[in-house]
Order: C-alpha cells, then structure tokens, then sequence
C-alpha cells in the first residue's frame, strides 16, 4: 500500500482582529481575555480559502491537483459550486474532481477523510482540501467573543509526504449542542453542561480511545494531539480526563484568533505539523456531532517546511478593529446606510466570458516584443501584432506601488476609504487595482505589494470577486 | 481651413443647482441668448452638434423636442468632457466641408437630478475592474506622482496646486452666472475636508446643471451676421491609444492626448510660442492637478515649471497669460457636455471685449484658447479663436 499523507499545508489569518474587551464593553461588560480575527469587509470564506489553497502552492504545483474539497458552514451561496470557483482562482486543471463539504463542524475533515480514500483508492494523486469560516454569534453573547475567521488548507497525496495518515475512525453522534437553521444570522446552542457531556466530551472520548486502540498507540507514544475545541478551552478538560501532559496539547489558537469552526482542525494540524520531527505521532480529533480521528507519522520530508512560517507571519502582521458598529456591519448583522455602487448590473455572461482576468489574474505577454499587458490584450499597446500573445498568470507576482489616491468617500459608507492603485510588476506590467488591508499612514511610491483574491460587491445578485493589492502579508517580500 | 470658420452668436445658461429647470429649460436658456447674438432664428439653423454625456437613453432627442427643430440632422457626440468641445469641432468641421452654412452646436447637461453630489462611483464597461473608480481618485493619481517626480512634499505639492483654487475662485467671483461665489485662501483649501489625496475639497470642481451655445457659419458671410465675429484658429483632439490605468511606462506626469491635441491646433493656427502668443485661456479645471499638468503639456510653462509659474502669479487675471478667467471648472461649474462650449463662450465674449463684468475683462485679447479633457482622462480637445483674420 502507498503511504499516503499530508504533502503541504497553509493557513490565513485575516489582518484585522478586536480586542474581545471591545466587544464586551460595547454592551457595557468586561470582556474575556485576549482577541478574535475578524474577516474585513471584502473577505468570505471563499476568499479565505483561496489565500489558504495558494499558500500550498510553495509545496506541490498546481498541476499536480486532481481534486479540490473546500469545507465551509458559511459559504456564500446554497446553491452553486464553491470549489469550482476556488479551483478556476487557483488556475487548476479543468479535469478535476471538485466537491464541497457543507453544514457539519466537521466538513474539514470529512473532506480530508474523502481526499484520503480518494488518494488510497488510486483514483486521484492529489487532493487539495481548503476549509474556512465566518461564523456569526447573536451579538452580547460570549460565543460573539469566542468566534474567530480564518481558513487553512492541506493536501493530501501520495508524494513527498509530510505526515503518513496511518489511521482514521469516525463516529457519529446525533444531538442539538450547536445549530444553525437554514435562515438564521446566528448559531444556536443548547444548555451549555448538556452539549458539553452528550455532545464534545462523549464523541471525542470515544472516538480517541478508539483510533488509540485500533493504532495500538499508548498515550506516551503521542506528540501531539490535536483537539479541536467549540469554545475557549473544552479541549484542556478533556486532555486533563485523557491523560495527556500539557506539552501533548496542541494549541488551539482561541486566546489569538478565537474558535474558527470548521477551519479549526487544519488550521491546528498545519501548526503541529510545523512544530513536528521525523517520527513524530499526531492524532487529530475533530468533533462535530460525532467525532473524525486520525494518526499521523511525520516523516523526513517535515525538513523543507521548516521555515514555512504558516501562522506566525499572519499574526505578526495585523492591525486592531476598533469599531465593533462596523463589525457588526460588516458581517450583515446591522445595516449602515446605503452606499453608492455601481450603476452597471453585473452580467453573469460577462462575468464568466472575463474569467481569467477576473477570477485567475491573467495579464499577456506579446510573442513579438515580449511586452506585458494586464489585463490581457488582443492587440498589442506596444507592436500592434493582433492576438499574438501567451497568457501569463500574475497571482504570485509582487508589484510595487508607482502612485495611488487615498479617497475617503468612493467606498461603501461602513468602509468608505478607498485607495486607488496603479502598481508595476518587475516585468513592467500595469495593474489598477484597489488596495486592501492597508495602514494609511504607511502607504507609499515604490512600496511592495502582494495580490489578494477579494470580494467586491454583490451587484446582479451574485458575488462579484476580484483580485486587490495588498501590502505583503502572504510571503516575505 | 485658418480662419475659414467663425462663429457670430453664443449663448451661456446661469450654471448651478438648478432645481427648477429640466434639461429643456437649460437648452432653451443658452440657445435664445444665441439666437439674439447671431440674429438668426431656429428657421436659418441647418443642422446641430450636440454635445452631452448622459443622454439615458434619449439620445439627441431631447433637442428637437424643445427647439422643434424639424427635419434638420442633430448630431449628438458623447465624449466625457470633451464632449462640448468634440461638438464644437464638428461643427466648424461641417461647415468648412461646404455641406451647411449656419449650424449650431449645443451643449447640454442635467446632472443633479441623478441624486448624488460628484460624478458617482464606478466606471468603465466591468463591474469589477473600476467599480470604486471615482474622478478625484483618478485624478488624484496625477498629483501623487507630479510631487514624487518633482520632489514636492506633500504639503508643498498641496500648497502649489491649492494656489490654482484660490484663483479661479477669485476669478469667479467676477463671473455672474458661476455656479460658485466664494472668494478663498489658500488656508481654506489647505484645511478643508480631504476627498481623494492629495486633493481636497477646494480642488475639486463642481457638479452642475447647464447649458451653452455657438452659431457657426463660413468666415466669408460672418460679417454680414455681425462685425465683430470670432475666428476659428486651429482646433486639435487626441485620444491615448490605451487607458493610462494599464498603460506601460505610463508617467501620469504628461498625457499624450493633451501634448498631441495642442500640437495640432497649435501649428493649425500657426502658433510657435503658445506662452507668447495666446492672450487668454480656458482649460479644463475638473480638479486643481489637471490645471498644472496642462500647463506644462501645452507649453504655458516648462516642464517641472508650473509651479514657479504658478507662485509668481503667471496665470492670474493681471498675469502673463490669465487661465480660467470666469471661474473654470472650479467655479462656473462642470456639466460635462455643456463645459467646451461655456469655456468657449468665455473667450468669445473676452475677444469680443464684451464679458458680462468689465472688472474680469483681459485687456486687449485677440486670441484665445478652450480646452477640456475627459476620461480615466485619455481624451483632449481644444479650439483656438481669434478676433481678427490672418
């Protein structure tokens, strides 16, 4: 049998994140301790999920991919395929198989469960799965705290593997803890003790005993175990009643970025895969009415992500949101007074005809003078040959900054400064494009900037996604 | 084709908020003063030029509606902001061709029915490419990069193009049918609120409701019109090959379409020395920057100079070469398709020796210059007139 595994990893944290005091004190409380992210205004879970599936692009080519799963419980549409979306932004091959994975806390992994039968079964050779979140709690409420948005991404192939998946076991366990019906705003919990007794703590009890004994593992043989947890620190209780040493547990991230729902276990297990050594054991568990389970085995390949830096250069590079009104306009809870938009209906005709100037960033570049266009050009500004040129993908390529505005009214009224870019690439390609992510006060000619895949508006009751410019954030410039 | 053209009648509605009229009460207003300036009557008009940018739908319609114009062509031209100015064009170019003896061109905009102050969010034919694209932003990258190239700070780049502001609200001041009376300083401009930076509320024009003008006939039968009619010198449009958005190695410091569009009206009317020998100028103010640049792409000041120009007071009313003497864009208004030919109607009357306050009068002009300049910008058209032949 193949050893079939993690082959690469990624994860985004958005740049915003409040203090949770903020929010608690907008309602005249005192707050947790610590912070949640917070999606900006452009970003869904498609968006995070795309900044997650590029960053395995440093690890495997695209090429290689002939499958992708994205894993959400708030996807943008009911109806209609995200992971053909994710995978035309990703510029991958048109003979894959796509799939997503919707409503349970566990989508992620059961994706990543699917990815792994899928790569065993020798029906594909590698599967991406990109999940992400932006889980709304009723505002006043602890969880409106505890939440946070991000995504992560792995894949799972037969080559150059990271981490063997030895085992897996799966249980379900059907109950009301956490809920959301099909129109609510918000998730919904039962009594906090009876979630916690007949829901988490009785799944992940069981599923970890299982796949321990099934591996035949002791629980000293175990590096690391992944636990995902539904609030601050249920995981700790439950590693305390498993037996486990606190340098066993796995950090969950919620005292920084807050409980990420169904990105959480990725996000976990591309943290502890980078933490890793040759020959470590993992087990993951991830709960979700009923729990998923795997071991995994880090092999020598764990070397080349030594400095993959996954988290860490998200979190080192935020910025504070203050406004816990925008916040909560942001995410649709409140609605600011209109803004001004567009006055052209989206066409979806058009919208699918500019595919790979809209969703892949697609510039030209003319077989006859070599000179770069974006978007791509049927004649050539420089030579004037008629569609005499190669498409060039531009997504990985850094511009700098040749000038810009600072507009303060062009935006919506929740998020009314807009920058207008003009940037250049180091093949002497012009973009225009909005720039996001920003601090004012540190924009400037010549600044190195970094594409980002956003959302721009919903005009022609569709979403209308776009690529921005950003400071870097993704790589190291 | 110098001096084979003149015009013998124009006309100019009150700019501003107009509330009360709609897009016929603008025309009619701008058109009645041409007739009686001409002395002709809507019998003796063979066919118009319409310049107008937002049309909805209605194309030229609107035209032969109010002026019941029957069975004469109405040729209406949507450019951006040169849409006046490309009218004005077409028509001198249709009677130099023979085809048409007197003819008029029209410019006519009802922008604040529409709802909101500027020109809006958006532009381009995608919805997402452009969808926050506003015209101070687009603008405003002109200035960023003209401080960076010429090593102005901030603050420096601010002050010299907030000087421009101040002036033409001085010069509005005496203009009667501006939009805007409001003398400033440059305290003012410096201080006001911050729309796209670099530019500031003061160094944006304004969006207004309008209309202007011109009865244009053959040079030969001009004075049996009138006896002081205008001459047309030379005109130029130009259009950049490429949106300056995408365009490589795009300064944003010069635009080809102005450079180019000067460049032919310059050598059309014989001009050398435009610095020298243009007495008077209107060009297109939509924001304080755009004045600058034009400055250097027409040759009024040397390149990187406009600024020396600009402190030692060069193109005030009293100056070497006044600009924007009834108030630009800045001040008399920009409803884009009527603003070539209100621009127009400024010279005119300052060749005529006839504007509305003596106190703005350039003493002793006899060739003038209009101008705008329109898009992401990437198109310029400009008319040089003078009041005598040769």
């Amino acid at each position: 049998m193949p050893s079939v595994g993690i082959t690469s990893i990624g994860a985004y944290i958005p740049y915003y994140y409040m203090d949770r005091k903020t929010i608690a004190e907008s309602w005249g409380g005192k707050g947790l301790k610590g912070s949640r992210s917070v999606a900006s205004v452009d970003e869904d879970s498609v968006t995070m999920s795309v900044e997650a599936a590029l960053e395995c692009f440093r690890y495997k080519g695209r090429n290689e991919i002939d499958g992708v799963y994205f894993a959400s419980t708030t996807a943008p549409y009911a109806e209609k395929s995200h992971a053909t979306l994710i995978s035309t932004v990703c510029d991958l091959r048109k003979d894959i198989f796509t799939a997503d994975f919707n409503s349970s806390m566990r989508s992620a992994t059961s994706a990543l469960k699917a990815g792994y039968s899928e790569v065993l079964s020798g029906n594909s050779n590698e599967v991406l799965v990109t999940s992400a979140d932006i889980r709304n709690a009723y505002p006043k409420s602890l969880q409106e705290q505890v939440f946070g948005d991000g995504a992560a991404a792995v894949t799972v192939g037969n080559k150059d593997v990271l981490a063997t998946i030895d085992y897996v076991f799966s249980c379900q366990n059907e109950i009301h803890d956490m809920w959301r019906n099909q129109d609510d705003l918000y998730v919904r919990n039962a009594e906090a003790r009876f979630a916690a007794d007949e829901g988490y703590n009785q799944s992940v009890l069981y599923a970890f005993h299982k796949i321990v004994e099934k591996a035949e593992l002791s629980v000293t043989d175990i590096k690391k175990v992944i636990l995902t947890t539904p609030g601050m620190k249920e995981n700790v209780k439950i590693a305390k009643k498993l037996g486990l040493r606190e340098d066993q547990v796995q950090d969950t991230f919620t005292s920084t970025i807050g409980v990420l729902g169904v990105a959480q276990p990725l996000l976990m297990l591309v943290d502890a895969l980078e933490q890793a050594e040759p020959g470590d054991k993992l087990v993951l568990v991830a709960y979700g009415n009923g729990a998923d389970a795997f071991v995994l085995t880090v092999t020598d390949n764990i070397k080349k992500i030594k400095d993959a830096n996954s988290l860490k250069k998200y979190l080192d590079n935020r910025a504070v949101f203050t406004d816990y009104g925008r916040f909560l306009s942001f995410r649709g809870i409140i609605e600011a007074v209109p803004g001004e938009d567009y006055k052209i209906p989206a066409s979806t005709a058009q919208s699918w005809r500019e595919q790979e100037t809209y969703l892949k960033l697609y510039g030209g570049k003319c077989t006859e003078c070599g000179t770069h266009m974006f978007p791509a050009n049927r004649v050539c500004v420089q030579c004037g040959t008629v569609d005499q040129f190669e498409k060039v993908n531009k997504t990985e390529v850094f511009t700098k900054l040749f000038t810009y505005s600072i507009d303060n009214l062009a935006g919506r009224s929740d998020d009314p400064v807009i920058v207008q870019a003009i940037t250049e690439d180091a093949d002497k390609t012009r973009y225009y494009l909005n720039m996001t992510d920003f601090n004012k006060d540190q924009i400037a000619i010549d600044m190195d900037l970094e594409f980002t895949f956003r959302k721009i508006h919903n005009l022609g009751d569709f979403v209308n996604y776009y690529w921005k410019v950003r400071p870097i954030r993704r790589k190291r410039a | 084709m110098k001096d084979s053209v003149a015009i013998i009648g124009m006309g100019c509605s009150k700019f501003g908020e107009r509330w009360d009229c709609g897009i016929s009460d603008l025309m009619l207003e701008s058109v009645s003063e041409a007739y009686k300036d001409a002395g002709v009557g809507p019998q003796d008009i063979e066919a118009v030029f319409y310049g107008n940018g937002f049309a909805h739908g209605v194309a030229a319609t609107a035209v032969a509606d109010t002026l019941k114009l029957d069975g004469v062509p109405i040729f209406r031209n949507e450019n951006y902001c040169t849409s006046g100015h490309i009218a004005l064009i077409e028509a001198i170019l249709a009677v130099a061709s023979g085809k048409y003896k007197v003819v008029m061109a029209l410019g006519a905009e009802k922008l604040k029915d529409t709802g909101y102050p500027g020109l809006g969010v958006g532009r381009g034919t995608s919805t997402v490419m452009e969808a926050r694209r506003t015209a101070p932003g687009s603008f405003a990258l002109i200035g960023t990069r003209y401080f960076h190239e010429y090593g102005l700070s901030y603050e420096e780049g601010r002050s010299t193009i907030g000087k421009i502001a101040v002036k033409n609200h001085k010069n509005g001041m005496l203009s009667p049918r501006a939009h805007f009376h409001k003398e400033i300083t440059l305290d003012d401009v410096l201080n006001a609120p911050m729309i796209a930076s670099p530019l500031g509320l003061f160094d944006c024009c304004g969006n207004s409701d309008g209309s202007a003008c011109a009865i244009i006939t053959t040079a030969e039968i001009a004075k049996s019109f009138r006896d002081d009619p205008i001459y047309v010198k030379g005109f130029g449009s130009a259009m950049d090959g490429y949106s300056p958005l995408y365009k490589p190695n795009f300064s944003w410091t010069s635009f080809g379409a102005l450079v180019n569009s000067s460049k032919s009206a310059y050598e059309m009317a014989g001009i050398k020395n435009p610095r020298e020998e243009i007495d008077i100028a209107e060009v297109h103010d939509c924001f304080s920057v755009t004045e600058m640049l034009i400055y250097e792409d027409f040759g009024f000041s040397e390149r990187g100079k406009a600024r020396e120009d600009i402190e030692n007071g060069f193109f005030e009313l009293d100056g070497g070469l006044p600009v924007n003497t009834d108030g630009g864009l800045k001040c008399f208004g920009h409803p884009v398709g009527a603003s070539g030919i209100r621009m127009t109607y400024e010279i005119y009357k300052q060749l005529q020796h006839k504007v509305d306050n003596p106190n703005r009068q350039v003493k002793n002009a006899t060739r003038g210059l209009s101008h705008t300049f329109g898009g992401p910008p990437q198109i310029s058209a400009l008319l040089i007139l003078g009041n005598e032949k040769g």
